[in-house]
């Protein structure tokens, strides 16, 4: 490969380098300072308007969303509601902070967590056509009570509230570090996406 | 794979605070001479390009860490008290200090033109380090191209180890061999051979020639951003090949050949295989295969003296026991000792084993401390699965029929995904399933929570009935206490034994 490159290409060169520089800092000062003047948050309209994310004052976005946990028979499950605050509009951050309430657990005494609090997620997409990916940190899914009855119990709550979250997403796929995994700890297989229809 | 996102949950600063402090920064970096900023953008899967600013300092052009796990979908570890990152970039751990020229990724040290610099309140990499030595890393292909300054970061695919060559006796054989399992299709082009791995990349580019190859003229890879392509033109004395996926270890296989080559049904491309309907096999179960869940460094469940691993392997050995001795019933083992067998090979054994039922044990577990009893699970992949997976077998054998056989093919023949072989077991798992959890319920050693459907990892692959058994809670104290004493597993294992003779016969 070529490891040449670097200066060679970067675009200014020689003695128009730091006049150009500093006029570009200038401009960026300039800039900044505007987008000050102009307030806050205003050019951070958030994407993903289908599935409503809403914009409320002081520049913050709340969201209103369920988490689903399990109830005491391991089998069924009941939502609790959260207050999501996004310091920005994306349904990336949303569904992060989503996942990241589900390890926080229930409030409820007579609900119980399905998701490992040790959670991380090391990538989070939206295709176009109605899919969301999310792929965990293998290590950070090891801690924890691992049988089929609590990994399916992790993917119905999480599918399920990640689906009512987001109406616009149909199949969620579940990765691991990045790839298709087998499975999440050795019971449930996640080599194909689940439906959020069928996960309710 | 795209790298929309950061690390989970990292801070953000408030809106307010970004052009503030960027006023700042800009403010403060006035005064440095050898700063200057510019952009490469950056293609991702599934998602926007993206333009991201570089920084120069000191004649030398930087990006930062953030940037950079946000391209590579890497996680990142800052440790500011040490000055020290550690970014996960797939299987590899790259480590860098501020100030300091020298790289560790795993056991190698890399020596950078420049140091790794901490300014403007980022870790800055060089970006010759990003552009040109991080691709390296990447399971998938990463292309830079300084000329437009783009960066095009593919899709996760393989990675292809190497390419070997055979001598037959008519013909020879070239072997791919990936790191795992490779998705690819065949296609054959102004007689070319063409094998396509979607977003893959290969290792060792070499490809054995011979001079004066009689079968060979050339192979050669080619790597697009998109798919790693192995090219392949043979001689005109080659009357006949044959591409095939081979298991153990996981190869594929060119066969070049002066003769007639005699088609193997299972000769096809990507993660496809040919199987004749199962509606042939009989009900009786002749040979059970027997699946210890977990092993090695995979423990399973741990809870005090409950290790799952070794009460899988434990009832695993007491069933084939009263199976063999008592019903005559033949038994294969996917693991005999305490080893890591991945989901795919113990579905592999099974396959090769020919059983006539797949059992799977485990310990269940769960967070929900009142949860005890034993659960019988049966795969189920779900209803929008099995319609794409549907939808797959029909193209996939009308392609098949087409183009590789040319019609000649026996019509019950189907192209079916590995994973999905079982569907068409699931009634007759369902079977198996219920006879077990009646022999738990007669047997009144655990309560039953029934027998239960959804997508089963270890299952999927198995062409033959197929049925999970979760063996009680490991996280319940009652359960444990019975998990513990190995008379209670003696019963459950003869449970289980009768069951599967009730079912054999019924
Ligand atoms: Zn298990």
């Amino acid at each position: 490969m070529n490891h040449a490159h670097s200066a060679a290409h970067y675009g200014m060169n020689g003695a128009a380098h730091s006049a150009a520089s500093r006029g570009a800092l200038l401009l960026a000062t300039l800039l900044c300072a505007l987008a000050l003047l102009a307030g806050c948050g205003r050019d951070r309209s958030p994407e993903g308007n289908a599935d409503g994310i809403s914009l409320a004052e002081r520049g913050q976005l709340t969201r209103s969303v369920l988490c689903y946990f399990a109830t005491a028979d391991g089998e069924t499950m009941e939502p609790e509601r959260r207050e999501l605050v996004l310091d920005e509009g994306s349904r990336e951050t949303m569904a992060k902070l989503l996942i990241a309430e589900l390890a926080r657990g229930p409030h409820r005494e007579d609900l119980y967590a399905t998701v490992p609090p040790t959670i991380e997620i090391d990538a989070l997409f939206f295709d176009d056509v109605g899919g969301m990916f999310v792929s965990f940190v293998g290590a950070s899914l090891l801690p924890w009570s691992w049988g089929s009855s609590s990994e399916f119990l992790m993917v119905r709550s999480t599918v399920r509230s990640l689906g009512a979250a987001f109406p616009s997403v149909r199949r969620i796929t579940f990765l691991v570090d990045g790839r298709r995994a087998d499975s999440l700890a050795g019971h449930v297989g996640t080599a194909h996406p689940f439906e959020v229809a069928e996960w309710r | 794979m795209s790298g929309k996102c950061a690390a989970p949950f990292a801070p953000h600063v408030s809106p307010c605070a970004a052009p503030l402090a960027a006023l700042i920064v800009c403010a403060l970096l006035m005064l440095a001479p050898s700063f200057a900023r510019a952009d490469i953008e950056v293609r991702m899967p599934a998602s926007e390009p993206r333009t991201f600013a570089t920084s120069e300092w000191d004649g030398v052009e930087y990006i930062t860490a953030d940037d950079v796990s946000l391209i590579y979908s890497a996680s990142l570890y800052w440790r500011p008290e040490l000055q020290k990152m550690t970014l996960r970039l797939g299987d590899f751990h790259v480590k860098v200090t501020a100030e300091n020229p020298n790289v560790v990724i795993e056991d190698r040290v890399i020596h950078l033109a420049a140091p790794v610099l901490f300014r403007a309140g980022h870790l800055q990499l060089p970006l010759d380090l990003v552009t040109n030595i991080l691709p390296d890393l990447c399971p998938y292909p990463v292309i830079w191209r300084p000329e437009p300054r783009l960066l095009t970061v593919g899709a996760p695919g393989s990675v292809i180890l190497d390419v070997t060559r055979n001598m037959l006796p008519n013909g020879i054989e070239l072997i791919v061999r990936p790191s795992g399992p490779a998705d690819f299709v065949t296609r054959e082009l102004d007689g070319e051979i063409q094998l396509v791995f979607p977003g893959s990349r290969v290792l060792n580019e070499q490809v054995p020639l011979l001079e004066d190859d009689p079968f060979l003229l050339d192979a050669q890879w080619i790597q697009n951003v998109d798919t790693l392509t192995l090219v392949v033109a043979k001689t005109d004395s080659v009357i006949d090949y044959q591409v095939t996926r081979e298991g153990r270890p996981e190869r594929i296989v060119v066969r070049l050949s002066a003769v007639p080559l005699i088609k193997d049904p299972q000769s096809t491309s990507g993660t496809m295989r040919a199987l004749t309907s199962p509606s042939g096999r009989t009900r009786q179960i002749g040979r059970v295969v027997i699946d210890a869940g977990h092993g090695g460094a995979d423990m399973g469940y741990q809870n005090g003296a409950i290790i799952e691993k070794d009460i899988t392997l434990d009832i695993a050995k007491r069933l084939g026991r009263v199976l063999e001795e008592e019903y005559g019933i033949a038994v294969a083992y996917t693991r005999e000792g305490d080893e890591e067998v991945t989901a795919e090979r113990r579905t592999e054994i099974a396959n090769e084993a020919q059983g006539d039922l797949l059992i799977s044990l485990h310990v269940n577990a769960s967070t929900i401390p009142a949860l005890r009893g034993t659960e019988v699970y049966v795969h189920s992949p779900g209803i929008g699965v099995s319609e794409r997976i549907e939808r797959i077998v029909e193209e996939a054998t009308t392609r098949y029929r087409t183009e590789v056989v040319g019609g000649l093919l026996d019509q019950s023949l189907r192209m079916i995904p590995w994973d999905a072989v079982q569907t068409g077991y699931k009634k007759r798992s369902g079977e198996v399933a219920r006879s077990i959890q009646r022999a738990f319920n007669e047997g009144e050693d655990l309560p039953t929570r029934g027998v239960k459907q959804g997508p089963i990892g270890v299952l999927a692959g198995a062409d033959m009935p197929a049925v999970l058994v979760e063996f009680g809670f490991g996280s319940s104290r009652d359960d444990a206490k019975r998990l513990i004493e190995k008379t209670s597993r003696e019963r459950l294992a003869e449970q289980v034994a009768r069951a599967i003779r009730e079912a054999s016969s019924g």
